[in-house]
């Protein structure tokens, strides 16, 4: 497939800056650039060279694959080797770019998970990285709902998410999910791009009513809006590494 | 067949799917619609050899000249249309379509020595069927026992009381060779080498031809796999060569050439050589490395290795560490030097390729004297910035007929310079450069080419004539959404020699800027065009397939603000294009329909396809813009007041952004938008229902 059209993709732009518009900003502590030695949650993407701070990690998304898109869509591994995290927990990131999986694929995934757990990993659940953003919201509830049926009864079932989500027409787009999904990882940064007014899009948060945590970009600004730490579904913080500059 | 599994824990391919990293958790890229890029963005690849392209693209393309069909490259053109501007993923499965993969265990390019298994294990059994000095129960015995045997490197495999029972029981001397290696096996999966060398070491002098071929392969990949016991992390990356042990290594290289050695085209010759490759990767022997790729690109060896993912493999594995004069060959080294032509900013622009590192390249090139004048002229276009040099060092045209990636790079360069120079080129040297393309994505390229040229020459009516070279739907589309005027527009709408989407986006082009540009009469004589039962539903960030046309004929036009239908709105509009209400009623359908700030009221940059002043007169449609109007206007009512004031306001709800378009506001002025309508219309519904601003 090529690139998508020039008119998708100019207006996926425009989408972000008018979808931000989201609630009233509360007022916000300055902003500060997210420093990995104060959090204990990270993402391990490939080529990602492993940051000092992972030994304080308590739970770890590390990239296993990608649901690549083709005449038929198959998982391609992102990682050379067999992970072996002792102490933190795991999760399982699968990147996704189609939700039309052949069954090889749920095979492969489930295969993956008993590896993982086997070669010592205490994997807890499963997460998946799909960019929803020009695709439809509608079949992914109903994709998340059939894989949840699939997996064991003691992975869980984590989702990353877009800022511009749920406003996409269905404000419920993201509680539509509460059930199926244990959690929800809401990035709020694009490529090494901090969203700009991410604290808008926050602020509806209160109405959210699936677990979360905030995914935030090592490096990257971040200011929590007021409300967050008390709100009853916040549950902390993933922060995605990065190679340093230059580095 | 055996071959085909030892091929892929041969292959180094694991991480090099990877996207770069800063891309990953991204939205996506959107192309840029230019010939002339300078910065690598993983989706503006382009079929002209540059700094642009992911390396692996460039790499591949000079292999395919070099080699061509002999590497399994097509020879002519892939029958589907091919954007211009291309992904690597893209790229590479066009070029190489993924064989099937119905390995149900492990992920496509997972690294895991236990990939093996099923196809060893049927190897095993046909070696076994051939053994003509074996008792029947051993034979029994050995196959159940190689069958049950299921290893997966996580753990302990399954199978090994089997294993150890046929050990124990078999007594001929051909049966114990066979158990023995089945030993071996069970224990080179579960990751006990030494067992696994020492088993396999006795089989050197079976008399069974496949134990002992297979055994002294299987003594190299012993080494290999002991080689990498710690060279990876917790996290499964690779820990660099400081933590491999350089005697394992050299034990592994040894084991592998001396297989490789006794067996020039055995079963697993060229396994053994990515497995070689592995070992001076592993072990960070840069030099080694790199010479043993160089050896597979010369001409007269037979080619064994799929070029993608070779290509992804070099990327991976040798170009993080090559040093230019490593690089032995001026393939490695050109893909090398395009990338460090790349733009750049800051501490990066000091890795840049100067003009004398190149020059200094001269002997490296001997052998290739057409490539190493052609970087100097990317060098001269894109570093220098240079496109007089650039035309000298590409010497003088080059003769038609010759379809390589170098000789149309070399030609469409020449018209980039010669553009970029202002000098006039004749539409029919473009139009001959599509006639050119022959070689995958090349035509994409000239189409590109040729858009572009036709833009900025004002030849777009030739660019829509009957047998244009302009094909691509994905160019034409930008065209007609950005520059086209309202004769075109008008023209392709009704186009029977167009296709569908062509003639619907046309139109809805067309409807569109005549509705937010002033041109009510004509909007009203166009909406004769919409078909009946034109879709309505939008699909609006898609407009290329799916222009929603209908919206026009049977759109929303009114919620809690009465308003007419949009036909009876703009024959108000044609009358008194200044009446308020009406106004507010075309932005009700704006507002209703989704169209804010929409993508017909934004233009590519000057230098992209579409960046050239449209045909379309009138300016980007606001409704912020508009509601500043009616506030302004003496003559609107109060009503129409009240409510040009409320959306504007609600035009930064709820976060302060501004999602109508036009010129932004500070806060102070919304303010007062907000007590003005409280104080001057205290009655109205819409200062009843203003209760915040933004």
């Amino acid at each position: 497939m090529g690139p998508r059209s020039p008119l998708l993709l100019v207006s996926a732009r425009q989408l972000i800056v008018a979808l931000l518009a989201a609630a009233l900003l509360g007022g916000t502590a300055r902003a500060e650039p997210v420093d990995a030695w104060r959090h204990d949650a990270f993402w391990l993407w490939s080529g990602v060279r492993p940051h000092p701070a992972l030994a304080q990690a308590r739970r770890l998304y590390l990239l296993q694959g990608e649901v690549r898109e083709g005449p038929v869509a198959r998982l391609v591994a992102q990682r050379p080797a067999l992970p072996r995290v002792r102490g933190s927990e795991v999760w399982m990131v699968v990147r996704v770019e189609t939700l039309r999986w052949p069954p090889e694929i749920y095979e492969q995934i489930l295969t993956q998970l008993d590896r993982w757990r086997r070669a010592g990993n205490r994997v807890v659940g499963i997460q998946i990285d799909f960019d929803a953003r020009t695709r439809h919201l509608e079949g992914y509830a109903a994709f998340l709902a059939d894989l949840r049926r699939r997996l064991p009864d003691d992975c869980r079932l984590g989702i990353t998410g877009l800022l511009d989500w749920s406003a996409n027409g269905d404000p419920g787009g993201l509680d539509a999910l509460a059930g199926t999904v244990d959690e929800v990882v809401l990035q709020i940064y694009q490529g090494r791009r901090v969203i700009p007014g991410y604290a808008a899009y926050l602020a509806r948060l209160d109405r959210l009513r699936v677990p979360f945590r905030i995914g935030l970009l090592q490096g990257g600004e971040w200011s929590a809006p007021d409300g967050l730490e008390s709100n009853p579904h916040f549950r902390g913080y993933v922060v995605f590494l990065r190679n340093s500059e230059g580095g | 067949m055996l071959r085909t599994w030892i091929v892929l824990i041969a292959a180094l391919i694991v991480v090099a799917w990877q996207e770069p990293v800063e891309a990953s958790a991204d939205f996506g890229c959107a192309p840029s619609w230019k010939l002339d890029q300078s910065s690598a963005t993983g989706c503006d690849n382009v079929a002209i050899l540059g700094p642009a392209n992911d390396t692996r693209v460039n790499f591949t393309m000079l292999l395919a000249d070099r080699l061509g069909e002999r590497a399994g490259f097509p020879a002519s053109a892939v029958e589907a249309p091919l954007e211009p501007l291309f992904s690597w993923f893209d790229f590479r499965t066009t070029l190489f379509p993924l064989p099937e993969d119905r390995n149900l265990a492990f992920a496509w390019g997972e690294g895991s020595r236990c990939r093996s298994n099923e196809d060893g294990a049927a190897a095993f059994e046909a070696a076994l069927d051939t053994a003509r000095r074996l008792p029947a129960e051993e034979r029994t015995l050995l196959r159940e026992a190689r069958r049950a045997l299921r290893p997966d490197c996580a753990g302990a495999s399954a199978g090994g009381d089997l294993v150890a029972r046929a050990m124990a029981e078999v007594r001929s001397p051909d049966g114990k060779a066979f158990a023995a290696y089945l030993d071996g096996a069970l224990a080179f999966y579960d990751a006990d080498y030494d067992r696994a060398a020492g088993r396999f070491g006795e089989l050197a002098k079976t008399r069974q031809p496949w134990l002992r071929e297979t055994a002294r392969y299987m003594l190299g990949r012993v080494e290999v796999n002991r080689a990498q016991i710690d060279a990876f992390d917790d996290y499964g990356f690779p820990r660099g060569p400081e933590h491999v042990d350089q005697a394992v290594i050299d034990a592994a290289d040894a084991a592998l050439r001396r297989y490789i050695e006794g067996y020039p085209r055995g079963l697993y010759t060229r396994s053994a050589t990515g497995l070689l490759r592995r070992v001076y990767w592993l072990g960070g022997r840069t030099d080694r490395l790199a010479a043993e790729y160089a050896a597979l690109f010369r001409p007269a060896v037979a080619f064994a290795w799929t070029p993608v993912e070779l290509a992804e493999e070099i990327d991976d594995k040798l170009l993080p560490r090559l040093e230019p004069a490593q690089a032995r060959d001026p393939l490695l080294l050109a893909v090398v030097d395009l990338k460090r032509m790349r733009g750049c900013e800051g501490e990066a622009c000091r890795q840049r390729l100067t003009r004398a590192e190149l020059e200094a390249q001269r002997a490296e090139f001997a052998k290739d004297p057409a490539l190493f004048a052609y970087l100097r002229a990317v060098h001269a276009f894109h570093v220098d910035g240079a496109p007089q040099e650039a035309l000298r060092l590409l010497g003088g045209p080059d003769a038609d007929g010759q379809p390589g990636y170098l000789a149309f790079s070399r030609k469409m360069l020449r018209l980039m310079a010669r553009t970029k120079l202002g000098q006039p080129v004749p539409t029919a040297e473009w139009e001959g450069m599509v006639g050119q393309a022959v070689r995958p994505y090349q035509r994409g390229a000239a189409e590109l080419g040729l858009a572009l040229h036709l833009e900025r020459t004002g030849q777009l009516d030739r660019l829509f004539a009957p047998g244009s070279q302009v094909r691509l739907p994905s160019l034409r589309a930008i065209l007609l959404t950005n520059v086209a005027g309202a004769d075109l527009l008008r023209r392709q709408s009704t186009n029977a020699q167009a296709t569908a989407a062509e003639r619907n986006l046309a139109l809805f082009t067309l409807l569109y800027k005549e509705l937010t540009r002033g041109a009510y009469d004509q909007f009203l004589a166009d909406l004769a065009l919409v078909p009946a039962g034109a879709p309505e539903e939008g699909r609006l960030y898609d407009l290329v397939d799916h222009s929603p046309v209908g919206i026009f004929a049977g759109g929303r036009t009114a919620e809690s603000f009465p308003c007419p239908s949009l036909r009876d709105t703009a024959a108000l509009l044609a009358r008194d294009p200044k009446q308020p209400t009406s106004l507010l009623c075309l932005g009700e359908f704006m507002r209703l329909n989704g169209l804010d700030d929409f993508t017909l009221d934004h233009q590519p940059p000057a230098d992209e396809l579409g960046g050239s002043p449209s045909g379309f007169p009138g300016s980007a449609f606001s409704r912020l813009e508009l509601y500043k109007e009616v506030m302004a206007d003496p003559k609107a009512g109060a009503g129409d007041r009240a409510y040009a004031l409320y959306r504007a306001i609600h035009c930064y709800a709820p976060s302060g952004n501004n999602s109508c378009g036009g010129r932004e506001v500070p806060v102070a002025e919304r303010r007062a938008w907000f007590q003005r309508l409280k104080r001057d219309y205290p009655q109205s519904q819409w200062a009843r229902a203003a209760r915040y601003y933004w």
